[in-house]
């Protein structure tokens, strides 16, 4: 861990301050930025935060243990391996987001950084906001009337 | 507890000192889209020319030009391939200025771009070391988010067991680069077509092959530089849209069967898409 605090800072809009979230993050020395999730509410586990990644991808360890089955939703896998799959609950500090979807997989370059900083299974991506905002606009839509 | 409001604002901080909110000072609002791909895309003018299009990416350690765009620019890289363009402006007015970032494009940013995925041109990713000097206010939902300094300097990223970072280690942002690529727009209806791995001919306004990548789908199913691709699925396809039609149709399917046209000679291709 380094020695300077690091946070990230998950803020709701339209929410009181109260509501605002403060998750610390490791930043390892490659520059990569680690928090840790719950899956399935088993962990946590250590995921990359990666604003560039368009999906959030959790390997098959996690998925043994979480009990992520991809059975029914892969369609063409991508890097030999892996599959389309959504996760039940995936716990970012006190806030969770359901029915998130992410791919399962080992990434290689995930392994190569474990190898050195200690085991992380996957990467927090574009999904992992995108549901957040979505699971939200359909309750927002059940309080019109 | 469950996220129940409307909008997601991330606030991404790193900064010495315990955790405070964000002073109205010196924020600038910079623009952004989110691409076909499902990537945060900023616009930026790097030496007075452009714009260019960058990914927002904190998977990437270091900041990214196109070796085209760079060209365009007329950047030089140092031999160890990194160069320092006087400034990048982004849109919005922030600018960055002697900023050191690789000359390189990534091959994936290189698929994406054949394919036209992402609906832009892509011509680089704006890595950690850029990211971490601001405190950013990102709200997905917005056309913009809010950048603050933070007075921090990221300390010079290194590879896995403290030496010089190894490629794969530097570019893990620009792996997940072509994650995206193989996703549908559609987020709800997230469908994999596959890593084929085929970059076209972009002055062509045919399905002209100009590499399949090494090691890739269509590689080890035989697709050569200058087959022109025909048919997929049975379909006939004459550009990408009609591509992206055929094989954004198959669901359930581990090979791709496509006609090609090799030297005037009609082929057929079988790519399988789930290799185990």
């Amino acid at each position: 861990m380094n020695s300077i605090y690091n946070y990230l800072f998950m803020l709701f809009c339209g929410a009181p301050a109260s509501e605002m979230h403060e998750i610390p993050f490791e930043l390892l020395k490659t520059g990569h930025m680690v928090i840790e999730a719950k899956i399935n509410e088993k962990g946590p586990y250590r995921f990359i935060f990666d604003t560039g990644a368009p999906a959030t991808i959790v390997s098959s360890r996690v998925g043994k243990i979480a009990e992520i089955n991809s059975a029914s939703k892969v369609s063409i896998s991508i890097f030999g391996n892996g599959g389309q799959v959504t996760i039940k609950s995936v716990q970012v500090g006190d806030s969770t987001s359901s029915n998130m979807q992410a791919i399962l997989k080992d990434h290689p370059t995930i392994a190569v950084i474990s190898k050195y900083f200690g085991q992380i299974d996957g990467i927090l991506g574009y999904t992992f906001f995108f549901e957040i905002r979505f699971k939200n606009r359909l309750q927002t839509k059940k309080n019109i009337p | 507890m469950y996220l129940t409001t409307s909008l997601l604002v991330l606030i991404i901080s790193l900064f010495q000192g315990p955790a405070l909110g964000p002073e109205k000072v010196d924020e600038t609002r910079v623009h952004f889209r989110v691409s076909d791909s499902n990537h945060i895309l900023i616009r930026a003018k790097i030496q007075e020319k452009g714009p260019y299009f960058f990914i927002l990416d904190t998977g990437a350690p270091v900041t990214f030009i196109s070796e085209d765009a760079g060209k365009e620019i007329g950047l030089k890289a140092d031999e160890k391939g990194w160069c320092r363009p006087k400034s990048i402006l982004l849109e919005g007015g922030l600018e960055i200025n002697d900023p050191k970032v690789r000359l390189e494009t990534p091959f994936q940013l290189k698929g994406m771009n054949g394919m036209g995925l992402a609906g832009v041109e892509l011509h680089g990713l704006i890595g950690f070391d850029i990211l971490a000097k601001y405190i950013i206010h990102l709200d997905i939902s917005k056309n913009h988010m809010v950048w603050i300094p933070n007075n921090y300097t990221p300390l010079k990223p290194v590879g896995a067991g403290g030496k010089s970072a190894p490629e794969n280690l530097e570019t893990l942002g620009t792996v997940m680069k072509s994650i995206g690529s193989l996703i549908k727009p559609k987020p709800r209806e997230l469908v994999f077509i596959g890593n084929l791995g085929i970059i076209f001919e972009t002055d062509q306004k045919k399905l002209l092959v100009k590499q399949a990548l090494p090691d890739s789908a269509s590689d080890k199913a035989g697709l050569q530089k200058g087959d022109l691709i025909t048919t997929c699925q049975g379909a006939p396809v004459n550009n990408l849209k009609e591509l992206h039609k055929a094989i954004l149709g198959q669901k359930n399917t581990n090979i791709l069967e496509m006609d090609i046209s090799r030297e005037g000679k009609k082929q057929s291709l079988k790519i399988p898409l789930n290799e185990k």
